[in-house]
């Protein structure tokens, strides 16, 4: 039986010109490598009228915006990935395709300007959430000195271009992470860092002019990014903004295109799913952060109500180092009672030691990332040493005079 | 749109007031002027009740158990999409408070969408459009 493709068709269509098709597949090509069968791209329509095109993946987000019209929905179609790919194929010919939704069927039609159809079952269980906005503000952060770079898109180009060159002879071991750039915005130039000595090979540094508001330096994983740069029309600037040194996320933004990146910092990304892994494997949970941003620290309780924190610390040598604290006792002034307090403690304790800090006494035990896989060991001493020190909060205050 | 044929809704029996002198006193100094208090919250933020004369959104009922429980009124598809847009409209303003009140000093909101452009002004999570299968 031939199906009747315009058949239930929905009260909204939305017209889809061959740039804007072609502008999303490139950046979806860009973005994923391979098309995942169960991710989506969504469209829809800005307060200002324009259309909306938006593709995330975990740390990435990149829309392309187009002239939408005045019938646009304003709700967010999910658009299976799969199904853009077939889109490309489907427009070569003509100037674009409709899209709409059979309500009979739950598909997706694509009628293209020959007359020619494509349906796809809508998807099911997704729902376009905050971290799909492209613009994420984040007042209740602070904010000290936003920076913002306009840059020539054959500079951006350029940059990217840098990003994605792999040192030859570079092996390194299956599920490390690849080197994060360290991107800097001052004095009217874009710097940018490649350290590929973990690799066993070498820094690579490169600039090109821009004009510059602010300073600031972030780190992120660029290969997406740099694959989604290379799809650009080489024509104009791009404008990039960081809203200060805490925040999430840097934005790179041309004319109808833009792009979110998560701020992250590389040994966090190589060292954090492995420490709460290995914290799992030895029964403790560590609590679940807010930010999408890798933590530099994360909360766990032990014993039901003694708050402890675990870290992480890059050294000057790239060396990591795992720390566990506990929290003995606040509001301690300096005096030498403490500290001689504080120092008998660190006679008696083994593989721990307490020190007074911002008015803090803490107790840190300490390894090199590397030995995470004997947790077990680095748990047990902290938590004898916490044992040992239970009693410290109700003595410390009287060496305080 | 009546939402049962007892006063309480289905699955919840019927409060008699005559079982206890404690019990009583216990809807009448604690749980009624709670149901009093919460209604008019409810009308203040989303209007009255389009499917009942007093405008009220909750009553008082009761469990199988015995439990005391607040019901809401069932409403019909179409007040429950009123509903849903005005939870919307509710979510923008608090948002808005929000960004109106930063807690840094510092912060400039309006410079990042001014850089973003077109796309921020995307502020608000859409609807998602969700599969639809008619019979």
């Amino acid at each position: 039986m031939i199906p009747d493709f315009e058949a239930n068709c929905s009260d909204w269509r939305i017209r889809i010109s061959l740039r804007e098709i072609l502008e999303v597949h490139l950046t979806l090509s860009a973005i994923n490598q391979k098309m995942r069968p169960n991710h989506v791209v969504w469209v829809t329509k800005g307060e200002n009228g324009k259309r909306l095109w938006i593709i995330r993946d975990r740390s990435i987000l990149s829309w392309v915006t187009a002239d939408g019209e005045s019938t646009d929905p304003t709700f967010a179609l999910p658009i299976p990935e799969l199904f853009i790919e077939q889109l490309m194929e489907m427009i070569a010919g003509g100037d674009g395709i409709d899209l709409f939704c059979n309500e009979v069927e739950g598909t997706i039609v694509a009628r293209s300007d020959n007359g020619s159809y494509l349906s796809i079952d809508h998807p099911q269980n997704v729902e376009f959430k905050r971290q799909d906005l492209p613009y994420l503000g984040n007042p209740d952060r602070e904010h000290n000195g936003p920076a913002i770079a306009t840059v020539g898109m054959l500079d951006i180009v350029q940059f990217a271009k840098f990003l994605f060159k792999f040192p030859s002879g570079v092996d390194w071991p299956p599920n490390d992470v690849m080197p994060f750039v360290a991107m800097a915005l001052d004095k009217d130039t874009l710097a940018w860092t490649m350290d590929w000595r973990r690799q066993d090979s070498y820094r690579f540094t490169g600039s090109v002019p821009a004009n510059t508001v602010g300073a600031i330096t972030a780190t992120f994983y660029p290969y997406q990014m740099a694959a989604v740069l290379l799809t650009k029309d080489r024509d104009g600037d791009a404008h990039i903004f960081i809203d200060g040194e805490n925040a999430e996320y840097a934005y790179f933004v041309g004319d109808d295109w833009g792009i979110r990146i998560l701020l992250d910092a590389e040994y966090l990304a190589r060292w954090n799913h492995k420490v709460v892994r290995e914290l799992k494997n030895v029964g403790v949970d560590v609590d679940n952060w807010k930010s999408q941003q890798i933590p530099s620290f994360m909360t766990f309780t032990l014993n039901q109500s003694d708050l402890c924190y675990v870290s992480l610390h890059e050294l000057d040598d790239l060396s990591v180092t795992v720390r566990l604290t506990a929290i003995l006792s606040d509001d301690v002034p300096e005096s030498l009672g403490v500290y001689g307090e504080i120092n008998k403690l660190n006679d008696a304790l083994v593989g721990a030691r307490v020190s007074l800090r911002d008015g803090e006494v803490r107790l840190v035990v300490e390894f090199p990332a590397e030995g995470i896989t004997n947790m077990t060991a680095h748990m047990s001493t902290f938590t004898k040493a916490l044992a040992q020190c239970k009693d410290v909060h109700t003595f410390l205050p009287l060496f305080a005079g | 749109m009546s939402h049962s044929s007892s006063p309480f809704g289905d699955g919840f029996e019927p409060f008699d007031p005559s079982q206890s002198i404690e019990e009583i006193e216990k809807v009448v100094l604690d749980l009624e002027p709670k149901i009093r208090d919460l209604n008019r919250h409810m009308i203040d933020v989303l209007g009255a009740c389009p499917e009942n004369e007093t405008g009220n959104w909750a009553y008082l009922a009761r469990t199988e158990l015995g439990e005391f429980v607040i019901g809401f009124e069932q409403v019909s598809i179409k007040s429950g999409m009123k509903l849903s847009n005005r939870f919307l409209d509710v979510y923008r303003i608090l948002d808005d408070i929000d960004v109106a009140a930063p807690s840094s000093s510092q912060y400039q909101p309006d410079l990042g969408p001014s850089i973003v452009g077109d796309a921020a002004s995307l502020r608000f999570v859409p609807s998602t459009h969700v599969r639809v299968v008619r019979k």
